[in-house]
Protein backbone atom coordinates (compact mmCIF):
# COMPACT_ATOMS: atom_id res chain seq x y z
CA UNK A 1 0.00 0.00 0.00
CA UNK A 2 1.07 3.29 -1.39
CA UNK A 3 1.18 6.56 1.40
CA UNK A 4 -1.63 8.27 0.20
CA UNK A 5 -4.20 5.19 -0.13
CA UNK A 6 -3.14 4.52 3.18
CA UNK A 7 -4.25 8.73 3.91
CA UNK A 8 -7.47 7.96 2.04
CA UNK A 9 -8.19 4.32 3.90
CA UNK A 10 -7.75 6.58 6.85
CA UNK A 11 -9.29 9.57 6.70
CA UNK A 12 -12.41 7.12 5.62
CA UNK A 13 -12.36 5.29 8.81
CA UNK A 14 -11.70 8.37 10.62
CA UNK A 15 -15.08 9.69 9.04
CA UNK A 16 -16.81 6.81 9.74
CA UNK A 17 -16.38 7.18 13.42
CA UNK A 18 -17.21 10.38 13.24
CA UNK A 19 -20.79 9.74 11.31
CA UNK A 20 -21.47 6.81 14.15
CA UNK A 21 -20.71 8.99 17.02
CA UNK A 22 -22.84 11.74 15.40
CA UNK A 23 -25.95 9.60 14.59
CA UNK A 24 -25.71 7.91 18.27
CA UNK A 25 -25.68 11.25 19.79
CA UNK A 26 -28.75 11.94 17.40
CA UNK A 27 -30.30 8.60 18.54
CA UNK A 28 -30.05 8.56 22.36
CA UNK A 29 -30.76 12.18 22.40
CA UNK A 30 -34.03 11.17 21.34
CA UNK A 31 -34.13 8.01 23.41
CA UNK A 32 -36.30 9.80 26.87
CA UNK A 33 -39.58 8.72 27.21
CA UNK A 34 -41.27 11.44 29.19
CA UNK A 35 -44.56 10.97 30.92
CA UNK A 36 -46.54 14.25 31.66
CA UNK A 37 -48.89 14.00 34.45
CA UNK A 38 -50.90 17.21 33.67
CA UNK A 39 -52.68 19.36 36.69
CA UNK A 40 -56.30 19.71 35.80
CA UNK A 41 -57.60 19.81 39.25
CA UNK A 42 -60.17 16.97 40.04
CA UNK A 43 -59.33 14.62 36.65
CA UNK A 44 -57.14 12.88 34.59
CA UNK A 45 -55.05 14.17 31.83
CA UNK A 46 -51.54 12.19 30.75
CA UNK A 47 -49.10 13.26 27.97
CA UNK A 48 -46.86 10.59 26.21
CA UNK A 49 -44.17 11.87 24.71
CA UNK A 50 -41.54 9.73 22.92
CA UNK A 51 -38.90 9.99 19.72
CA UNK A 52 -41.18 12.95 18.49
CA UNK A 53 -44.70 11.18 18.74
CA UNK A 54 -47.25 12.02 21.27
CA UNK A 55 -50.33 9.74 23.19
CA UNK A 56 -52.64 11.85 25.02
CA UNK A 57 -54.78 9.93 27.91
CA UNK A 58 -57.39 11.90 28.98
CA UNK A 59 -57.67 15.38 28.97
CA UNK A 60 -59.85 16.46 32.50
CA UNK A 61 -63.15 18.05 32.76
CA UNK A 62 -64.11 20.57 29.58
CA UNK A 63 -63.27 23.66 31.40
CA UNK A 64 -59.37 22.14 31.74
CA UNK A 65 -59.62 21.99 27.43
CA UNK A 66 -57.31 25.25 26.92
CA UNK A 67 -55.07 24.46 29.96
CA UNK A 68 -54.73 21.20 28.13
CA UNK A 69 -54.11 23.01 24.89
CA UNK A 70 -51.67 25.22 25.92
CA UNK A 71 -49.96 22.32 28.12
CA UNK A 72 -49.57 20.29 24.87
CA UNK A 73 -48.08 23.30 22.53
CA UNK A 74 -45.35 24.25 25.51
CA UNK A 75 -44.23 20.89 25.55
CA UNK A 76 -43.89 21.01 21.52
CA UNK A 77 -46.85 19.03 20.86
CA UNK A 78 -48.47 19.96 17.04
CA UNK A 79 -49.89 16.41 16.55
CA UNK A 80 -51.09 13.61 18.39
CA UNK A 81 -50.59 10.13 17.04
CA UNK A 82 -53.30 8.79 19.69
CA UNK A 83 -55.70 9.96 21.92
CA UNK A 84 -57.14 7.67 24.52
CA UNK A 85 -60.49 8.02 26.64
CA UNK A 86 -60.13 5.76 29.07
CA UNK A 87 -63.87 6.04 29.80
CA UNK A 88 -66.54 8.55 29.27
CA UNK A 89 -66.60 10.37 32.49
CA UNK A 90 -66.54 13.66 32.24
CA UNK A 91 -63.49 14.73 34.49
CA UNK A 92 -61.60 12.25 31.77
CA UNK A 93 -63.23 13.10 28.27
CA UNK A 94 -64.56 16.73 28.38
CA UNK A 95 -60.92 18.60 27.81
CA UNK A 96 -60.18 16.16 24.90
CA UNK A 97 -63.11 17.91 22.97
CA UNK A 98 -61.36 21.04 22.17
CA UNK A 99 -58.31 19.01 21.84
CA UNK A 100 -60.32 17.06 18.66
CA UNK A 101 -61.40 20.45 17.63
CA UNK A 102 -57.56 21.95 17.59
CA UNK A 103 -55.27 19.62 17.07
CA UNK A 104 -54.70 16.55 14.68
CA UNK A 105 -55.30 13.36 15.91
CA UNK A 106 -53.92 10.04 14.06
CA UNK A 107 -56.45 7.90 16.30
CA UNK A 108 -58.95 7.61 19.02
CA UNK A 109 -58.78 4.56 21.78
CA UNK A 110 -62.22 4.38 23.08
CA UNK A 111 -63.36 2.35 26.00
CA UNK A 112 -66.72 1.18 24.08
CA UNK A 113 -69.15 2.09 26.70
CA UNK A 114 -72.16 3.94 25.07
CA UNK A 115 -72.69 6.88 28.07
CA UNK A 116 -75.87 9.13 27.64
CA UNK A 117 -74.02 12.08 28.51
CA UNK A 118 -73.84 15.19 26.18
CA UNK A 119 -70.07 15.53 26.65
CA UNK A 120 -69.85 12.00 25.30
CA UNK A 121 -72.41 12.04 22.52
CA UNK A 122 -70.62 15.23 21.27
CA UNK A 123 -66.91 13.50 21.83
CA UNK A 124 -68.27 10.55 19.47
CA UNK A 125 -69.78 12.90 16.72
CA UNK A 126 -66.22 15.31 16.53
CA UNK A 127 -64.63 12.15 16.00
CA UNK A 128 -67.33 11.39 13.26
CA UNK A 129 -66.90 14.77 11.10
CA UNK A 130 -63.58 14.98 11.36
CA UNK A 131 -63.33 11.30 10.10
CA UNK A 132 -60.41 10.22 13.02
CA UNK A 133 -59.99 6.66 13.28
CA UNK A 134 -61.82 4.82 16.03
CA UNK A 135 -60.39 2.05 17.77
CA UNK A 136 -62.66 0.08 20.94
CA UNK A 137 -60.24 -1.28 23.83
CA UNK A 138 -59.65 -4.78 24.58
CA UNK A 139 -57.21 -6.53 27.03
CA UNK A 140 -54.44 -8.19 25.04
CA UNK A 141 -53.99 -5.05 22.19
CA UNK A 142 -50.90 -3.26 21.81
CA UNK A 143 -49.92 0.16 20.90
CA UNK A 144 -47.44 0.34 18.39
CA UNK A 145 -46.07 3.72 19.03
CA UNK A 146 -42.73 2.63 18.62
CA UNK A 147 -40.77 -0.54 18.43
CA UNK A 148 -38.58 0.60 21.56
CA UNK A 149 -41.33 0.84 23.35
CA UNK A 150 -44.23 -1.86 24.89
CA UNK A 151 -47.73 -0.29 25.58
CA UNK A 152 -49.87 -3.51 26.00
CA UNK A 153 -54.00 -2.72 27.40
CA UNK A 154 -54.78 -4.54 30.32
CA UNK A 155 -57.79 -4.06 30.65
CA UNK A 156 -61.25 -3.89 29.77
CA UNK A 157 -61.68 -7.40 28.81
CA UNK A 158 -63.28 -9.09 26.37
CA UNK A 159 -66.55 -9.18 28.08
CA UNK A 160 -66.91 -5.75 29.70
CA UNK A 161 -67.86 -5.29 33.39
CA UNK A 162 -71.66 -4.87 33.62
CA UNK A 163 -73.03 -1.33 34.11
CA UNK A 164 -69.65 0.59 35.17
CA UNK A 165 -68.11 2.67 33.10
CA UNK A 166 -65.03 3.15 36.11
CA UNK A 167 -64.57 -0.79 36.26
CA UNK A 168 -64.42 -0.44 32.16
CA UNK A 169 -61.42 2.22 32.06
CA UNK A 170 -58.54 1.27 29.74
CA UNK A 171 -55.64 0.28 31.64
CA UNK A 172 -52.28 0.75 30.34
CA UNK A 173 -49.11 -0.94 31.20
CA UNK A 174 -46.06 1.36 29.29
CA UNK A 175 -42.64 -0.56 29.28
CA UNK A 176 -39.42 1.16 28.20
CA UNK A 177 -36.78 -1.48 28.87
CA UNK A 178 -36.86 -1.22 32.86
CA UNK A 179 -38.75 1.34 33.78
CA UNK A 180 -42.20 0.73 33.46
CA UNK A 181 -46.00 2.58 33.76
CA UNK A 182 -48.97 1.92 35.23
CA UNK A 183 -51.73 4.16 34.06
CA UNK A 184 -55.04 2.82 35.75
CA UNK A 185 -57.72 5.35 35.26
CA UNK A 186 -60.64 4.93 37.06
CA UNK A 187 -60.35 1.30 37.55
CA UNK A 188 -61.58 -0.36 40.89
CA UNK A 189 -61.54 -3.87 43.13
CA UNK A 190 -63.05 -5.50 40.22
CA UNK A 191 -60.81 -4.97 37.14
CA UNK A 192 -57.83 -4.81 39.81
CA UNK A 193 -59.18 -8.10 40.83
CA UNK A 194 -60.01 -8.92 36.30
CA UNK A 195 -56.31 -8.19 35.92
CA UNK A 196 -54.57 -9.84 38.41
CA UNK A 197 -56.06 -13.33 37.27
CA UNK A 198 -55.73 -12.51 33.56
CA UNK A 199 -51.97 -13.49 34.53
CA UNK A 200 -49.82 -10.17 33.93
CA UNK A 201 -46.66 -9.02 35.01
CA UNK A 202 -47.88 -6.07 37.25
CA UNK A 203 -44.47 -4.80 38.71
CA UNK A 204 -44.13 -1.35 37.89
CA UNK A 205 -41.68 1.41 38.65
CA UNK A 206 -43.96 3.96 38.81
CA UNK A 207 -47.90 3.82 39.43
CA UNK A 208 -50.74 6.60 38.12
CA UNK A 209 -53.37 5.28 40.87
CA UNK A 210 -57.01 5.01 39.56
CA UNK A 211 -60.00 6.68 40.66
CA UNK A 212 -58.39 9.73 42.37
CA UNK A 213 -57.06 7.68 45.11
CA UNK A 214 -61.09 6.72 45.95
CA UNK A 215 -61.22 3.56 48.29
CA UNK A 216 -62.58 1.86 45.45
CA UNK A 217 -59.35 1.14 43.97
CA UNK A 218 -56.08 -0.07 45.22
CA UNK A 219 -56.64 -3.08 47.31
CA UNK A 220 -53.62 -4.32 49.00
CA UNK A 221 -53.08 -7.25 47.12
CA UNK A 222 -53.28 -5.48 43.71
CA UNK A 223 -50.50 -3.22 45.30
CA UNK A 224 -48.36 -5.54 46.27
CA UNK A 225 -48.24 -7.42 43.00
CA UNK A 226 -47.30 -3.59 41.37
CA UNK A 227 -44.92 -2.74 44.20
CA UNK A 228 -44.17 0.94 42.15
CA UNK A 229 -41.57 2.91 43.71
CA UNK A 230 -43.04 6.09 42.76
CA UNK A 231 -47.02 6.44 42.72
CA UNK A 232 -49.11 9.59 41.63
CA UNK A 233 -52.27 10.45 42.39
CA UNK A 234 -54.43 12.67 39.56
CA UNK A 235 -56.56 15.14 42.43
CA UNK A 236 -58.15 18.72 42.84
CA UNK A 237 -57.56 20.26 45.80
CA UNK A 238 -60.44 20.31 48.27
CA UNK A 239 -62.62 18.06 45.75
CA UNK A 240 -65.93 17.67 46.82
CA UNK A 241 -65.44 13.89 46.93
CA UNK A 242 -63.21 13.56 49.69
CA UNK A 243 -60.06 11.81 47.11
CA UNK A 244 -57.50 10.43 47.73
CA UNK A 245 -58.98 8.64 50.93
CA UNK A 246 -56.38 8.00 54.29
CA UNK A 247 -57.71 4.73 53.18
CA UNK A 248 -55.79 4.53 49.82
CA UNK A 249 -52.52 6.92 51.34
CA UNK A 250 -52.21 4.44 54.32
CA UNK A 251 -52.72 1.49 51.91
CA UNK A 252 -49.48 3.36 49.68
CA UNK A 253 -47.39 4.10 52.47
CA UNK A 254 -47.52 0.64 53.51
CA UNK A 255 -46.01 -0.65 50.54
CA UNK A 256 -43.18 1.85 51.22
CA UNK A 257 -44.18 3.85 47.42
CA UNK A 258 -43.32 7.62 47.24
CA UNK A 259 -46.66 9.34 46.39
CA UNK A 260 -46.77 12.65 44.53
CA UNK A 261 -50.13 14.52 44.19
CA UNK A 262 -51.55 17.03 41.45
CA UNK A 263 -52.74 18.67 44.13
CA UNK A 264 -49.92 19.45 46.13
CA UNK A 265 -47.23 19.25 43.13
CA UNK A 266 -48.85 20.49 40.66
CA UNK A 267 -47.56 19.07 36.69
CA UNK A 268 -45.72 15.86 37.66
CA UNK A 269 -43.14 14.91 35.03
CA UNK A 270 -41.28 11.70 34.86
CA UNK A 271 -38.67 11.09 32.66
CA UNK A 272 -36.68 8.23 31.56
CA UNK A 273 -33.94 6.47 29.17
CA UNK A 274 -35.22 2.97 30.35
CA UNK A 275 -32.46 2.66 32.86
CA UNK A 276 -33.13 5.11 35.54
CA UNK A 277 -35.72 8.03 35.74
CA UNK A 278 -36.23 11.73 37.05
CA UNK A 279 -39.10 13.23 38.80
CA UNK A 280 -39.87 16.80 38.18
CA UNK A 281 -42.37 18.45 39.81
CA UNK A 282 -44.27 22.19 39.06
CA UNK A 283 -44.31 22.90 42.83
CA UNK A 284 -42.41 23.02 45.81
CA UNK A 285 -43.87 19.56 47.69
CA UNK A 286 -43.14 19.35 51.36
CA UNK A 287 -46.48 17.75 51.35
CA UNK A 288 -45.24 14.78 49.40
CA UNK A 289 -42.22 14.38 51.89
CA UNK A 290 -45.27 14.10 54.84
CA UNK A 291 -47.41 11.93 52.84
CA UNK A 292 -44.09 9.55 52.25
CA UNK A 293 -43.88 5.80 53.96
CA UNK A 294 -41.92 6.06 57.21
CA UNK A 295 -40.78 10.11 56.87
CA UNK A 296 -38.40 12.11 58.12
CA UNK A 297 -39.62 15.04 56.55
CA UNK A 298 -37.80 17.49 59.30
CA UNK A 299 -34.20 16.24 58.00
CA UNK A 300 -35.17 16.57 54.48
CA UNK A 301 -33.72 19.67 52.41
CA UNK A 302 -35.91 21.11 49.32
CA UNK A 303 -35.18 23.30 46.88
CA UNK A 304 -36.00 26.46 47.69
CA UNK A 305 -37.00 27.51 43.77
CA UNK A 306 -40.26 27.11 43.05
CA UNK A 307 -39.42 23.92 40.76
CA UNK A 308 -38.82 21.11 43.11
CA UNK A 309 -36.34 17.97 40.68
CA UNK A 310 -35.68 14.92 42.61
CA UNK A 311 -34.37 12.22 40.97
CA UNK A 312 -35.39 8.66 41.59
CA UNK A 313 -32.58 6.29 40.67
CA UNK A 314 -33.94 2.66 40.53
CA UNK A 315 -31.23 0.58 38.74
CA UNK A 316 -28.19 2.78 38.22
CA UNK A 317 -25.07 3.37 40.49
CA UNK A 318 -25.63 5.70 43.09
CA UNK A 319 -23.90 6.14 46.52
CA UNK A 320 -26.34 4.59 48.56
CA UNK A 321 -28.47 1.35 47.99
CA UNK A 322 -31.59 -0.09 49.57
CA UNK A 323 -34.04 -2.72 49.49
CA UNK A 324 -38.05 -2.00 48.71
CA UNK A 325 -38.97 -5.39 51.46
CA UNK A 326 -37.19 -2.90 54.21
CA UNK A 327 -36.83 0.79 55.37
CA UNK A 328 -32.72 0.80 55.12
CA UNK A 329 -30.52 2.38 53.29
CA UNK A 330 -27.16 0.85 53.06
CA UNK A 331 -23.22 2.06 51.46
CA UNK A 332 -23.58 -0.82 48.62
CA UNK A 333 -20.28 -2.47 50.01
CA UNK A 334 -22.44 -3.34 53.31
CA UNK A 335 -22.55 -6.66 53.79
CA UNK A 336 -26.49 -6.18 54.35
CA UNK A 337 -26.72 -4.46 50.94
CA UNK A 338 -25.11 -7.37 49.26
CA UNK A 339 -27.82 -9.63 50.59
CA UNK A 340 -30.86 -7.32 48.75
CA UNK A 341 -32.18 -9.13 45.87
CA UNK A 342 -31.64 -7.42 42.58
CA UNK A 343 -35.32 -7.49 41.94
CA UNK A 344 -35.64 -5.42 45.15
CA UNK A 345 -32.76 -3.55 44.57
CA UNK A 346 -33.32 0.55 44.75
CA UNK A 347 -30.16 2.99 44.74
CA UNK A 348 -30.21 6.34 46.41
CA UNK A 349 -28.41 9.66 44.48
CA UNK A 350 -27.57 10.91 47.99
CA UNK A 351 -28.69 10.51 51.58
CA UNK A 352 -31.22 12.79 51.67
CA UNK A 353 -32.77 11.18 48.83
CA UNK A 354 -33.24 7.80 50.82
CA UNK A 355 -34.43 9.39 53.56
CA UNK A 356 -36.79 11.30 51.72
CA UNK A 357 -38.14 7.90 50.72
CA UNK A 358 -38.77 7.30 54.19
CA UNK A 359 -35.20 5.40 54.50
CA UNK A 360 -33.20 5.07 58.06
CA UNK A 361 -29.45 4.61 58.01
CA UNK A 362 -28.04 1.11 58.41
CA UNK A 363 -27.08 0.47 61.92
CA UNK A 364 -24.25 -2.21 60.17
CA UNK A 365 -22.45 0.51 58.03
CA UNK A 366 -23.79 3.52 59.38
CA UNK A 367 -24.00 5.51 56.57
CA UNK A 368 -24.81 9.48 56.77
CA UNK B 1 -86.34 20.04 47.69
CA UNK B 2 -86.42 23.07 48.84
CA UNK B 3 -83.69 25.69 47.60
CA UNK B 4 -83.24 29.47 48.17
CA UNK B 5 -81.50 32.43 45.59
CA UNK B 6 -78.60 33.06 48.09
CA UNK B 7 -77.42 35.98 45.95
CA UNK B 8 -77.28 36.83 42.25
CA UNK B 9 -73.82 37.09 40.66
CA UNK B 10 -74.16 39.25 37.73
CA UNK B 11 -76.22 36.78 35.17
CA UNK B 12 -75.56 33.85 37.86
CA UNK B 13 -78.37 32.92 40.93
CA UNK B 14 -76.27 31.17 43.46
CA UNK B 15 -78.68 28.52 44.67
CA UNK B 16 -78.33 26.73 47.91
CA UNK B 17 -80.08 23.34 47.95
CA UNK B 18 -81.04 20.54 50.64
CA UNK B 19 -82.35 21.25 54.25
CA UNK B 20 -79.07 22.47 55.71
CA UNK B 21 -78.60 24.71 52.25
CA UNK B 22 -75.22 22.34 51.69
CA UNK B 23 -75.47 21.81 48.03
CA UNK B 24 -74.24 24.70 46.15
CA UNK B 25 -75.39 25.46 42.52
CA UNK B 26 -74.94 28.19 39.75
CA UNK B 27 -77.76 28.39 37.54
CA UNK B 28 -78.24 31.32 34.62
CA UNK B 29 -81.28 33.30 35.89
CA UNK B 30 -82.53 32.85 32.53
CA UNK B 31 -82.99 29.34 33.49
CA UNK B 32 -84.94 30.15 36.89
CA UNK B 33 -89.17 31.24 36.25
CA UNK B 34 -89.23 34.97 35.75
CA UNK B 35 -88.78 37.77 39.04
CA UNK B 36 -86.82 35.65 40.78
CA UNK B 37 -84.51 37.34 42.94
CA UNK B 38 -82.48 37.33 45.65
CA UNK B 39 -83.54 35.62 49.05
CA UNK B 40 -87.00 33.30 47.05
CA UNK B 41 -87.78 29.89 48.02
CA UNK B 42 -88.23 27.85 45.19
CA UNK B 43 -89.71 24.26 45.01
CA UNK B 44 -87.30 22.10 43.22
CA UNK B 45 -87.76 18.53 41.89
CA UNK B 46 -86.62 15.95 39.34
CA UNK B 47 -87.86 13.14 37.33
CA UNK B 48 -86.37 10.20 35.84
CA UNK B 49 -86.80 10.50 31.86
CA UNK B 50 -87.19 6.98 30.87
CA UNK B 51 -87.61 7.28 27.10
CA UNK B 52 -85.16 10.43 26.73
CA UNK B 53 -82.37 7.61 28.47
CA UNK B 54 -83.73 5.07 26.10
CA UNK B 55 -83.51 7.76 23.47
CA UNK B 56 -79.56 8.99 24.02
CA UNK B 57 -78.50 5.02 24.49
CA UNK B 58 -79.73 4.35 20.63
CA UNK B 59 -78.31 7.51 19.72
CA UNK B 60 -74.55 6.89 20.97
CA UNK B 61 -74.88 3.63 20.40
CA UNK B 62 -75.60 4.03 16.70
CA UNK B 63 -73.07 6.50 16.48
CA UNK B 64 -70.24 3.98 18.20
CA UNK B 65 -71.34 1.47 15.99
CA UNK B 66 -70.58 3.28 12.53
CA UNK B 67 -67.62 4.77 14.00
CA UNK B 68 -66.46 1.17 14.78
CA UNK B 69 -67.66 -0.01 10.94
CA UNK B 70 -66.01 2.97 9.15
CA UNK B 71 -62.34 1.54 10.46
CA UNK B 72 -63.12 -2.04 9.92
CA UNK B 73 -59.56 -3.32 8.95
CA UNK B 74 -57.59 -0.27 9.80
CA UNK B 75 -56.18 -1.36 13.01
CA UNK B 76 -53.56 2.23 12.89
CA UNK B 77 -50.97 1.32 15.59
CA UNK B 78 -53.89 -0.60 17.47
CA UNK B 79 -52.83 -4.60 17.51
CA UNK B 80 -54.54 -7.30 18.15
CA UNK B 81 -55.59 -9.07 20.69
CA UNK B 82 -53.29 -12.19 19.96
CA UNK B 83 -56.37 -14.63 19.40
Amino acid sequence: MNKSNFKRILQAALLSVLIIAVSAATVSASENLTIHFIDVGQGDSELLQFAGKNILIDGGTQDMGPRVESYLRDHGVSRLDLLVATHPHEDHIGGLLAVLNDFPVGQVLDSGQPHTSQTYENFLTLIDQKDIPFAVAERGQTIDLDPKLKIEVLSPPATPFADDLNQNSIVLKVTYNKVSFLLMADAGFEAEDSIMAAGYDLKSTVMKIGHHGSSTASSAAFLNAVTPTSSIIEVGAGNDYGHPTQKTLSALQNTGTRIYRTDLDGDIVITTDGQTYSVTTEKQSWSTTSTAPKSAASSVAWPATATASTTVATVSQGPFVGSSKSDKYHYPSCTAAKKIKPANLITFSSSADARAQGYVPCGICHPP
Amino acid sequence: MKAVIDRVEGELAVLLLGDKGEFKLNLPLSQLPAGCREGDVLNVSFERDVVGTEQAKERVSGLMDKLRKKNQGKTGIIRGPEV
